[in-house]
């Protein structure tokens, strides 16, 4: 695993949930524009929370913006954080990457409450390079508020769209009217980047077409074979469909359309 | 659908015993999955046998009483799907002029099947003119499966398809797969090398060159219809099965599969007739005995358990026996 060295230039909070060290390397390369690590060490102390990164300029002297969610840290290391304003940051190899296609012009960025730290650096990358971007922000709850995330967008130009229900026709609408130079990028709790995906590529939306990947834990779910309806994987290979009470055989088949293994009817 | 009110219907299909048309898979004591495709010539995608009011008549049945299992497509594939009715119902009619016609005026088209009595005008293009979607349409008049593969992205993705006689696979839940990925459960084939290298091969078919190969599997009874939704019905026969109906209930299983290059949409069109073959028939052949006697005893057990065989193989065997040469 290769690992990048850089030198704190600047740090801070944005929308007082998140914090941006900004940063040279020093050792290393960072090769992709945008993505997510798993931890990151801050003057040779470990901090194992996800971060995200955006690369703001290639080649020597690579400059870097780093952003984890203070939400996740403790008060210790949410203080550590405050008061680093020097010094050294290094990190892995990124886990997940997304690619910004630079034969689309025009870009969706799907994302929650989940995939705002996610988000942040897709969106700095975006503006950087003075793409067309509009975002769709899935709202879980009516308590939830995206505010300070919209005024962020907001303030790079873009629109902010709220959608209270990942309602699955009208969003087809939306997908459908898109034309071909459009690329989706999905950064999601499971169910709705499981379900955004599969939408998307039942209307024809090709692999390059969509990138990004999911926050959080992924569900494993079967498909009974018998009454087509989803559930959660168990650890035993052998289950009864909780729907229709079939004896279920769940083999190794996998749908990425449907994300679901297939469980076959057993005697 | 119109019936027709002339005098032309209920044309006979010619009977030809099934031992002299049954195709016979097997070319070798040995069976291995190869990449076993031939040239198809006369280029035609279509087969008509005396089973054909019987077969469709049930294709229709199960295509009214299970949609969703029996008939899927991805909405870009619409393009496609009315090149493909185009190409068969011109196949259809220049192949068979004593069962189908087709008459084109401009877009206006219209159709008649004269084994079913039936006849249907529709515009070429215009989804409102015809009952459902022009791959069901036309999958209605045949016995084929059809099956619609996209080809993007450097692979070929199962994108539409009528499938009413499956050998144990769902169209439902196989929709919108790769290649590789939907023929994942197949041991030997999917993780040898050999299916990237057929992929590479349906990939550069070409229109007008058509392909077809032979697959085949054993059916427990005589039905079409082995999806996996219905295990439940037709699985149990497994159970049943004994010395004395061993002979009446194992049926070889032939699929006949075709491929065609779609070139418009730049698509394959995947048909796969299937054909089925008692063994208490099929030991009347005497060289057919003896060589189904052969592949079963040296088959893989990787491969008798994928087709489903493996717990009655010895039976199967033990019965070809009495027909084969000391």
């Amino acid at each position: 695993m290769v690992k990048t060295t850089y030198h704190i230039l600047q740090s801070g909070t944005l929308m007082s949930r998140f914090f941006y060290i900004h940063a040279e390397i020093i050792q290393g390369e960072l090769e992709k524009t945008t993505g997510r690590v798993h931890g990151f060490e801050i003057n040779g102390i470990w901090l194992d929370h996800p971060a995200t990164f955006v690369r703001l300029s290639g080649g020597p002297g690579q400059h870097v913006r780093l952003y984890t969610d203070l939400q996740a840290c403790s008060e210790p290391e949410t203080l550590l954080l405050r008061e680093t304003k020097s010094g050294t940051v290094r990190f892995n190899s990124p886990s997940q990457t997304v690619t910004v296609h630079e034969n689309k012009h025009r870009y969706l960025l799907l994302t929650d409450q989940t995939g705002i730290l996610q988000s942040l650096p897709l969106l700095v990358a975006l503006g950087r390079q003075g793409r067309l971007t509009e975002v769709y922000y899935f709202q879980d709850h009516d308590r939830e508020s995206p505010n300070a995330f919209g005024k962020f967008v907001k303030s790079l130009s873009y629109p902010f769209h709220r959608i209270r229900e990942l309602e699955e026709s009208s969003f087809s609408r939306l997908l459908r009217k898109q034309t071909v130079d459009v690329q989706l990028l999905i950064v999601c709790d499971w169910d709705k980047y499981s379900r955004l995906l599969r939408l998307s590529r039942n209307l024809g939306y090709a692999n390059e077409d969509i990138e990004g990947y999911f926050t959080g834990e992924k569900e494993e779910r079967v498909f009974c074979a018998r009454c087509y309806k989803i559930q959660k994987k168990l650890a035993e290979p052998e289950m009864t469909c909780r729907h229709c009470g079939t004896s279920l055989s769940v083999s190794k088949h996998y749908s990425p359309r449907i994300e679901a293994y297939l469980g076959y009817v057993s005697l | 659908m119109d019936q027709m009110s002339d005098v032309t219907a209920g044309k006979k299909i010619q009977d030809v015993p099934l031992l002299d048309r049954f195709p016979f898979p097997f070319t070798g004591d040995s069976y291995r999955y190869s990449n076993n495709s031939r040239a198809l010539i006369p280029p035609v995608c279509i087969d008509i046998t005396p089973e054909y009011e019987e077969e469709v008549i049930e294709k229709r049945r199960l295509l009214e009483l299970y949609p969703e299992r029996t008939y899927q497509s991805l909405p870009h594939t619409l393009a496609a799907q009315w090149e493909i009715l185009d190409m068969l119902m011109n196949e259809l009619s220049h192949i068979y002029p004593d069962y189908f016609s087709m008459d084109k005026r401009g877009d206006r088209y219209t159709f008649r099947n004269y084994l079913l009595n039936e006849e249907q005008t529709f515009k070429y293009g215009d989804l409102s003119t015809l009952p459902c979607e022009p791959l069901d349409f036309i999958g209605r008049h045949v016995q084929e499966d059809l099956i619609y593969l996209q080809q993007r992205d450097g692979d070929l993705y199962m994108d539409a398809g009528q499938l009413c006689f499956p050998a144990n696979w769902s169209l439902a839940f196989d929709l919108g797969m790769s290649y590789l990925q939907f023929h994942s459960p197949v041991p030997i084939y999917s993780d040898s090398g050999l299916a990237e290298k057929v992929l590479r091969f349906l990939m550069r078919i070409e229109a007008g060159k058509p392909w077809t190969r032979l697959n085949w599997t054993i059916n427990v009874g005589k039905r079409l219809d082995t999806s996996p939704e219905t295990f439940g019905e037709w699985g149990r026969g497994k159970l049943a099965l004994n010395e004395e109906n061993v002979g009446h209930q194992v049926h070889l299983r032939t699929e006949d599969q075709r491929l065609f290059r779609i070139s418009g949409s730049n698509g394959i069109l995947f048909s796969i007739h299937t054909h089925l073959l008692p063994l208490e028939v099929l030991v009347e052949n005497r060289s057919w005995a003896e060589r189904f006697y052969r592949v079963l005893e040296d088959i893989p057990d990787p491969i008798a358990e994928y087709k489903g065989f493996i717990t009655f193989k010895p039976l199967m065997i033990q019965y070809l026996q009495k027909y084969v040469k000391a």
